[in-house]
């Protein structure tokens, strides 16, 4: 019990650790997009590199978790409804409020967040991150800011086709599965303006927060390439988490934002 | 043409071989469940390692996993007003979907990564070879008792991650719907059946299986210095992310 | 005794070994020379079984076993110890229980015993006061002294050696050269080193093999060593950029 407490003790020290070098992170980094102080061109090869290597990744656990889910929910339905007119409008809602971004999220954070953690913290104990300082250019404006503005635009453009592949993939099984005729799964009539500002929303969000995370992790990574390893394996645990922690915050948000209105 | 051909053919042959040694892990390890030839004192190290340190995160993610579960039922449950909704998604769900889902990917890359790490780093600084040359199989010394562990805790951790997820769930239906937790527990115990907690357990012991296959192959063929510990870890983590939603698939269409 | 017979090893077009025999008694100090990438380790790895000839035959004691599965090398390598190259300890253990653990699985022991086992391996290389340290704490020259522990824990007929003193300064090379001559007076391990210190081998060697473009160029002892009258050979041990070697 007592070592129980410790173990907890400590990861909470770890955690608020984290938080503040984050924190100041997250500020450096705000401040070097407001200035536009990084390269164009860098945004758009990181974003082009980002979401071709997580593209089929992608596809192929979003198609899993869209037929798992519509198989799931079919089944249910039968079970208690008798009825499976709402599957696919009811599906393409807990899709966009919740599936596509936050398992899109997780997995950007297993691809892209590992890859980031692993090149930042190559970079760092080979000491070229301080080469890049002796040489006057500011590390955040150079590594952080391009791959934070690349991870937002990936994490939109592939929030948005990993939804739509779920949707289809879902379509698919409950006509396989089930006989639910295309026409009647492929209603978007239950979607409100709320649903999609909230998926855009996790999106932007997650998209800012795996690149920042994993950078992170890269720069306080130590000792050679037993470092590199630790700072992957951490970038993989601290995305997540932050993700898991936003989806909560969010949908709780927009869960009131949508009682207050109605 | 040739070129072509064998570009497009190049993955095929790696995820074919890839494939292969996977099968071969899993085939050599169930060998030493008979006769039982298990190290027991690698078994315990590795259960107190992975287990008992993932323990906080797990929690947490079962915590989020309840949370926001009982969150997206809640969007219905207002619109509704169908408050037997909120059970369905807390105990159904989560326990049987989302739990053993969240938990089984935090697991992989926690636990999984972790280990495709250590193997690689014993591979490429012939820590496995010295194993050899001592005479000590290294597959019976580092990849049976790890694999079982993984399998063992992975369980654990789950049933314990069921009922913190179930509390997270409590929690916030609480804070956010105004649900008592009386009615809440109610709830839950009136819309989920045994079934449903045995489906998810189950599911979390296979994904063990499948994290530990998938990171002992990657961490022991790894190539080339530090550059390639990254790149097995990273295998790792993706192989283990596909594995995880192809055997959750293929239980969920087999349990339904 | 230990015969090698008409070794061929490549590596895809990279012919690393062709055509070596010799013998090596028991209870020598058998150094293997030549320069970097000539095949010294790669033989020394066909002993133990982590590479397997192309062709050629390796006997041990009387035994061929060039052919031998690895189940059974698993015989073959409790004869015969390896002190690796970076000595090679398991970073996760500390100095005994990386002792310990190779004995306590070969001897039945339970943990006392086998601890109290280490811990004499350990005062015979004078590493006593170590036992509780985790390797990435130590040197190398440390190091290295345990991994000969580990090695010979095991009591092995055979011990091999990998470049002993490559990574090590001046000093602690020349413990580590005290110390395998010792071993190998004291426990009459037959002792094989693969080396390019020619400190090494004129201190301590008893017969010295020196391979040069995959082929042995010459065996013999220390004495003759420094009596040859091969250009190539000479060359090496006086460490010339000039001459036949390019």
């Amino acid at each position: 019990m007592i070592a129980l407490t410790q173990l907890l003790g400590a990861q909470t020290i770890w955690l608020f650790e984290q938080f503040l070098g984050l924190r100041s992170l997250f500020w450096r980094t705000v401040a070097s997009l407001l200035r536009r102080r990084f390269r164009r061109s860098e945004v758009i090869e990181h974003a082009y590199n980002f979401a071709n290597k997580s593209l089929l990744f992608l596809f192929v656990t979003m198609g899993f978790v869209g037929m798992i889910m519509v198989f799931q929910a079919c089944f249910q339905a039968q079970r208690l409804l008798g009825d499976m007119t709402l599957i696919g409008p009811a599906f393409l809602q807990l899709v966009i409020r919740e599936f596509a971004p936050t398992i899109g999220g997780l997995m950007i954070a297993t691809r892209v967040g590992a890859g980031i953690a692993a090149e930042i913290g190559s970079m760092n104990v080979t000491e070229q991150i301080d080469a890049l300082r002796m040489n006057g250019a500011d590390p955040v404006d150079h590594l952080v800011a391009p791959r934070i503005l690349a991870g937002v635009v990936t994490m939109l453009s592939l929030g948005i086709f990993g939804a739509l592949f779920m949707f289809l993939v879902g379509g698919v099984t409950a006509k396989a599965a089930f006989s639910v005729p295309y026409s009647t799964f492929f209603n978007m009539g239950l979607i409100k303006p709320l649903d999609v500002m909230s998926f855009l929303n996790k999106c932007v969000v997650y998209g800012f927060v795996i690149p920042l995370v994993a950078a992170h992790a890269g720069f306080v990574a130590r000792g050679g390439s037993e470092g590199v390893g630790s700072a992957t394996t951490r970038s993989v645990i601290e995305c997540s988490l932050w993700i898991l922690m936003f989806d909560l915050g969010i949908g709780a948000f927009y869960f009131i934002l949508q009682r207050a209105i109605g | 043409m040739s070129a072509l051909v064998r570009r497009l053919g190049a993955p095929v042959t790696s995820a074919a071989r890839d494939a292969g040694g996977m099968t071969l892990i899993a085939w050599r390890a169930l060998r030493a469940l008979y006769p039982l030839n298990i190290e027991r004192e690698e078994l315990v190290r590795a259960m107190y390692k992975f287990g008992y340190m993932s323990l906080p995160i797990v929690a947490v993610t079962a915590f989020f996993a309840g949370g926001i579960m009982v969150l997206q039922a809640a969007m219905y449950v207002a619109q509704y007003g169908a408050y037997t909704f909120v059970g369905w998604a807390a105990g159904f769900v989560t326990l049987r979907e989302m739990g053993p889902l969240l938990i089984g990917l935090m697991f992989s890359g926690r636990v999984g990564a972790n280990n495709a790490a250590e193997l690689a780093t014993m591979t490429i600084t012939e820590q496995v070879d010295a194993l050899r040359v001592l005479a000590i199989d290294p597959f019976r010394y580092l990849v049976v008792p790890r694999l079982f562990a993984m399998i063992v805790m992975l369980f654990c951790l789950t049933a314990i991650g069921d009922l913190v997820a179930i509390g997270g769930g409590a929690l916030i239906a609480r804070l956010v719907l105004g649900i008592e937790f009386r009615l809440f527990f109610d709830s839950v115990s009136a819309m989920v059946v045994m079934g449903d907690l045995t489906i998810g357990l189950v599911k979390s012991a296979v994904f063990g299986l499948a994290i530990g296959v998938v990171s002992s192959h990657f961490g022991l063929t790894v190539k080339g210095g530090a550059r390639g510990v990254g790149h097995a870890v990273n295998a790792c983590v993706v192989g283990n992310a596909i594995l995880i939603f192809v055997v959750d698939y293929f239980i969920t269409a087999l349990g339904t | 005794m230990i015969r090698f017979e008409h070794i061929k090893k490549s590596f895809g077009e990279k012919v690393v070994l062709d055509d070596v025999s010799f013998d090596i008694p028991k209870g020598r100090v058998q150094f293997v020379i030549g320069m970097s990438g000539t095949g010294k380790s790669v033989l020394m790895k066909h002993l133990v079984g982590l590479l397997k000839p192309d062709s050629g035959d390796v006997w041990l004691d009387g035994e061929n076993i060039t052919r031998l599965t690895e189940r059974e090398f698993y015989r073959v390598r409790k004869k015969c110890g390896m002190v690796f190259q970076h000595s090679t300890l398991f970073d996760s253990m500390t100095i005994l229980e990386n002792i310990a653990m190779p004995i306590r699985k070969h001897f039945a022991l339970d943990s006392k015993a086998a601890n109290a086992r280490a811990m004499e391996a350990l005062e015979l290389v004078h590493l006593g006061k170590e036992a509780k340290r985790l390797p990435p704490e130590l040197g190398a020259g440390v190091r290295k002294r345990a991994a000969i522990a580990r090695a010979l824990a095991l009591k092995p007929d055979y011990l091999i050696y990998d470049e002993p003193t490559t990574a090590l300064d001046p000093i602690a090379a020349r413990r580590i050269d005290g110390l395998i001559r010792e071993m190998s007076d004291k426990t009459g391990v037959t002792s094989l080193v693969v080396s390019h210190d020619v400190r090494s081998i004129f201190a301590i060697s008893d017969s010295v093999a020196f391979l040069y473009r995959s082929k042995l160029q010459f065996l013999g002892t220390p004495a003759e060593l420094k009596a040859t009258t091969d250009p190539i050979v000479k060359q090496f041990i006086n460490g010339l950029s000039q001459g036949p070697i390019t």
